[in-house]
């Protein structure tokens, strides 16, 4: 693993702090609060697509023997929430935009009250037509759902389709000469892909429990990634300060993005703001299914020309994503430009990126954040162009990859990529000669790129009486070992071992500002942060030292808990002997701080529109290539292994990772093969783990993985992200695979048999 | 969360269950592991009054009998099915059908009757109604069928995925059927009205109460595949069975069974297949005709007619293949 013998924890693996706790059961999560008086809240959702709404009646539920409050958009504050377009209420106001769309809630004393109360709501609707495709959507005459978009507040720059019909965001990239790249291009490749939505398919369903304490503050007990933004939203949704709002989130039973939104927590606190009592909301599987965010759906169109060689020289690119009836996070998409054009040198790119309502269910944040649509498209294409052209796949991505000091096409210049080497070490270790191995066996490739770093965050490092320390953070750990990955860089900072910090996160009254936990920004971010926290304290440790010691601070260094004067081996002085009373005499307790919010390199605004941000720190790369096994008479895909290659910086936690590239590449496995969320007439047809298909421990394949070397300057001890690359490169790898084995190109995910075999027919003929 | 009342009672015997099954009418529903009644509960498609709890009967272990066959009590875990050494050893299609179910967790807990009483299927009747769907269909009572509007108020396409019965029915097994007047036996395949309305042929206060598969001929072979879109926790997507016996030269097809599961609202059995393989020699060409010969399937949870068609069509020749096989083996 990457320069860890010049470390004493990083790049060591030591088990996740929470480990036993979530296998003996001992680990509390959210719908483990039972607290006293405590009510059920339960939400009543709407049974049409798109309809104004006419009139609630709201009052035979609330005549219900046990129920305590019920509540519409009438009864909150007229505000909207998003993270770049407010769109969205807590209830649907006005309008109903999808089924399952929240337009009331229940507190009762239990949930089969509860449940009974939904029933006696009575809405009556005027419907509207409703639009379910999103390039139907994007057309002139389609049915507008949001009325008054243009009056919406937004966060980004709007460029010139943003916020008009039905398109609530839109980027571009503009880099060199368009026009000119395709006139000097031999060869021209025009595709279009079509992907399916994905549910993150947490086991936990989203969950709070809201209270008001006696001095009348709200206090939040939920599951997420993002408890400061959580904060901020409550805040604003009901109009109460920050400081009146205590967001403790428990741990989190999965969130892969899903819970970086903000779903139970306004209508639980509402309730219990109202009613006085504690109130508990936790979505059904059927609700997660219906009512919360998936993957974006969507239709890419993919343009590439290519010089003999191989050699890309231009790249048009339009990506369609559907984002359902609200754009929790058009963010998705914006990252989905960027990723477009896959981790390769593109001189003149084009892209232009819709986010565009339709009357269905939400498409928002889930692990890999709007890269793994693009560089299905990216890579599929690469393999057919590497096809056409007679070149070896791997060949082809290695002549036209970036490398460092190369700009990508937002214009940003890179600083550190190693994608070239994770081809090669890919290519070695699977043997590549070429990818068909036998009339059913073959090999598939696929490289990528994602944004990885940057957005506000803080760290707080408090050295504790008995030399131990405590870390804080408002980052949150869903499962991804945050927890691990903070203790480790503390203690390395601080020269102690793992088991002496304590990692303290989330809680709002507790820790400093973090955004939350997406697009790779946990171990590179926060980490970061944690680090210069923990410096900080080193010094103030040090001068301390060197004032009990009458030394000079650079006489001083840190070994085992002591800090020795370095001219004599005997004279030292222990953590706890300086902390311990000691911090009391002179400056108080050691508290190291520190906060950051990245700026360097931003997107250059001549290259760039509506950005969904400023700009990324760094970026990751990875090559991962399956082995699969096909019949041909059936269409059935197996992936039997897979070799993922990563440049994610220096490894803080080898056995973290190998947990982050096996879950990333399962991720990518249901992608590719079995998972969708199937939307008739904006009902979903299955909304369950049984027929949304997640792979189950059996169909996970071999996976053989390692790292390139690799030290980025930006990232703390040289660490970059891997939890969002990971999930990008299964769904073009199989594909390639498929074709390479049966000379059938599919173009739309899930890569099923029965397409397969469509295919085969279509080939025949 | 089942979010209504009903009435639980946990009776000593299956005497007293069929007793309480026969006071209590429509309203009562035998519940045995609960991994199929469960779930239909707690989305509101069932709605017992009353829960008949078999779980303070204890089974008997499955027992070969004097003439050979091998009784095995309804209230068997599918685990105890998949691990029991007499099951393995003398029947073993039995024993791989009943790995093939779920995952672990369903088969230590579901049984061997209930996996035979589980109700039929619909993507769009195995959910809840509360804002999706809302219209009751058919099969709910009401005036509507989502995935087959042209159908009438007689006709239910939910279909049938037992993995277990379509096996059992190869082996010519016999249900024992417990009901207020006593005992009657019925074969495998009679308990299947073949109406996705009313999947079975059960009386209210029957309980099915043990299996009896007869012994097996020599030179018999069988074949069992279960396509899935997964490697587990999936139903069928179509289940393909297998059972034939050998004449003495080891070519001749002395007789052969063929059941589809999953794909009708009870077990297929394309019999005039069955028909044109009894006698005949068991060449690769004949294989392959009787693989292909046509049969309708149910269009289900996503998968289109020609889809199951050709997918069984492969399946049927590769089971078919095995099986003799197996047979071959044998002799």
């Amino acid at each position: 693993m990457t320069r860890s013998n010049e470390f004493a924890v990083i790049g060591k693996t030591t088990s996740k702090t929470d480990a036993i706790a979530k296998v003996t059961g001992d680990a509390r999560f959210a719908t483990d609060i039972y607290l006293k008086n405590m009510l059920w809240a339960r939400v009543m959702r709407s049974t049409v697509a798109h309809a104004r709404i006419i009139s609630i009646n709201t009052e035979k539920a609330k005549n219900l023997d046990g129920v305590k409050a019920v509540l519409t958009s009438a009864d909150m504050p007229d505000g909207k929430y998003g993270a770049l377009v407010l769109d969205m209420g807590v209830f649907a106001q006005d309008k109903v935009r999808y089924i399952g769309e929240a337009v009331a809630a229940v507190a009762a004393v239990d949930e089969k009250t509860a449940a009974r109360a939904v029933e006696l709501i009575e809405v009556e609707y005027e419907e509207l037509l409703a639009v379910f495709d999103p390039l139907e959507a994007m057309q002139p005459e389609a049915p507008v759902i949001h009325d008054d978009l243009a009056a919406y507040t937004t966060l980004f720059e709007r460029t010139e389709r943003a916020m008009t019909g039905n398109v609530n965001y839109q980027s571009n990239i503009n880099t060199g000469d368009i026009e000119a790249g395709f006139a000097a291009a031999d060869f021209i490749f025009e595709d279009t892909y079509e992907v399916q939505k994905q549910h993150p398919s947490y086991m936990e369903p989203n969950s709070t429990v809201a209270d008001v304490d006696e001095t009348g503050r709200l206090i939040i007990y939920n599951t997420t990634q993002r408890p400061h933004i959580n904060q901020a939203i409550l805040s604003s949704l009901l109009g109460i300060p920050i400081s009146k709002i205590r967001v403790m989130p428990c741990h989190v039973g999965g969130g892969f993005g899903g819970k970086n939104r903000t779903l139970t927590e306004p209508t639980a606190a509402a309730l219990a703001l109202k009613t006085r009592q504690p109130v508990r909301l936790t979505f059904s599987h059927e609700e997660e299914f219906t009512s919360a965010t998936t993957r974006h759906s969507g239709v890419l169109k993919m343009k590439t020309g290519v010089k003999k060689d191989g050699t890309l020289i231009a790249s048009d690119v339009k990506l369609y994503y559907d984002c359902g009836a609200y754009a929790p996070t058009p963010n998705a998409v914006w990252l989905g430009a960027i990723s477009s054009s896959g981790a390769y040198k593109i001189p003149n790119s084009r892209v232009e990126a819709f986010s565009i309502y339709t009357n269905k269910m939400m498409g928002g944040a889930f692990r890999g954040y709007g890269a793994p649509q693009a560089n299905f498209a990216r890579e599929s294409q690469m393999d057919r162009i590497a096809r056409e052209l007679n070149i070896d796949p791997i060949e082809l991505r290695l002549k036209n990859c970036l490398v460092a000091g190369d700009s990508l096409h937002t214009g940003q210049k890179l600083h550190s990529v190693r994608v070239k080497e994770t081809l090669e070490k890919a290519r070695d270790m699977v043997a590549w000669q070429s990818p068909k191995l036998a009339p059913n066996r073959a090999l598939g490739v696929a490289c990528g790129i994602f944004a990885c770093g940057g957005f506000a965050t803080s760290s707080i490092v408090k050295l504790n009486m008995d030399g131990t320390a405590s870390v804080a953070t408002g980052a949150m750990d869903m499962g991804q070992g945050l927890r691990t990955v903070m203790g480790q860089i503390t203690a390395e900072e601080l020269g102690i071992s793992s088991d002496d910090v304590n990692v303290v996160i989330g809680d709002t009254d507790l820790t400093p500002f973090d955004v939350g936990i997406f697009g790779d920004r946990g171990t590179h971010t926060t980490g970061l942060a944690v680090k210069k926290a923990a410096e900080d304290a080193k010094i103030q440790l040090l001068e301390a030292a060197a004032d009990a010691m009458e030394v000079d601070v650079s006489a001083l260094e840190i070994k085992d808990k002591k800090v020795f004067d370095k001219s004599s081996d005997n004279r030292f002085l222990h953590f706890r002997e300086l902390l311990g009373g000691g911090q009391y005499k002179k400056g108080g307790p050691i508290i190291g701080k520190a906060s950051i919010n990245p700026t360097e390199q931003p997107f250059d605004t001549n290259i760039v529109q509506g950005a969904a941000s400023k700009m990324f720190s760094t970026y990751t790369f990875a090559t991962h290539i399956v082995e699969t096994e096909i019949d041909a008479k059936t269409g059935e895909v197996k992936v039997i292994k897979a070799t993922a290659v990563h440049d994610c910086g220096t490894v803080i936690n080898p056995a973290g990772l190998k947990g982050q590239i096996i879950g990333g590449l399962t991720t990518g496995l249901g992608y590719a093969l079995f998972e969708d969320v199937i939307i008739e007439d904006g009902q979903v047809k299955n909304p369950s783990f049984l027929e949304c298909r997640m792979p189950t421990a059996v169909d996970i394949p071999e996976v053989e993985f390692a790292t390139v070397d690799e030290f980025d300057s930006r990232g703390p001890f040289g660490a970059k992200g891997v939890g969002n690359v990971s999930v990008i490169n299964m769904a073009p790898a199989i594909a390639n695979a498929v074709d390479a084995a049966l000379g059938v190109r599919i173009k739309s995910l899930p890569i099923t048999p029965g397409k397969i075999l469509q295919g085969l027919e279509e080939r025949a003929n | 969360m089942i979010l209504y009342d009903f009435e639980y009672e946990r009776p000593g015997s299956l005497k007293e269950a069929t007793a309480l099954l026969n006071e209590s009418g429509d309203g009562a529903r035998l519940l045995a592991g609960g991994t199929d009644l469960m779930p239909n509960m707690r989305v509101e498609v069932v709605t017992p009054s009353l829960l008949v709890s078999l779980s303070g009967i204890e089974p008997a272990a499955p027992e070969k009998r004097a003439d050979g066959s091998i009784k095995i009590d309804a209230l068997t875990k599918l685990s105890d099915l998949v691990d029991d050494e007499l099951i393995k050893s003398e029947l073993p299609m039995l024993a791989e059908a009943a790995h093939t179910v779920a995952g672990n967790q369903v088969r230590v807990m579901g049984t061997l009757g209930g996996n035979l009483c589980q109700e039929t299927r619909c993507l769009y009747y195995n959910q809840k109604h509360d804002y999706q769907f809302v219209e009751p269909c058919y099969k709910r009572g009401g005036d509507c069928c989502f995935p087959f509007p042209g159908n009438d108020h007689n006709t239910c396409w939910s279909v049938y995925m037992s993995d277990i019965a379509p096996v059992l029915i190869a082996l010519d097994a016999t249900l024992e059927i417990l009901g207020p007047d006593g005992t009657r036996e019925i074969p495998m395949a009679d308990l299947f009205t073949g109406d996705g309305l009313n999947p079975f042929t059960l009386g209210a206060a029957e309980i099915v109460q043990a299996v009896i598969v007869p012994p097996l001929p020599e030179r018999f072979g069988w074949g069992y595949h279960k396509t899935t879109v997964r490697g587990g926790l999936d139903f069928g997507t179509a289940i393909i069975v297998i059972a034939l016996q050998l004449a003495e030269d080891g070519e001749t097809c002395s007789w052969a069974k063929i059941i589809y599961g999953a794909v009708g609202q009870g077990p297929l059995r394309p019999t005039t297949t069955e028909i044109s393989m009894k006698s005949a020699v068991l060449d690769p060409p004949l294989i392959a005709v009787a693989a292909s010969q046509e049969i309708s399937p149910l269009p289900h949870h996503g998968f289109n007619k020609g889809y199951l068609r050709e997918n069984i069509r492969v399946y049927t020749e590769r089971s078919l293949v095995r099986a003799i096989a197996r047979a071959r083996d044998k002799s």
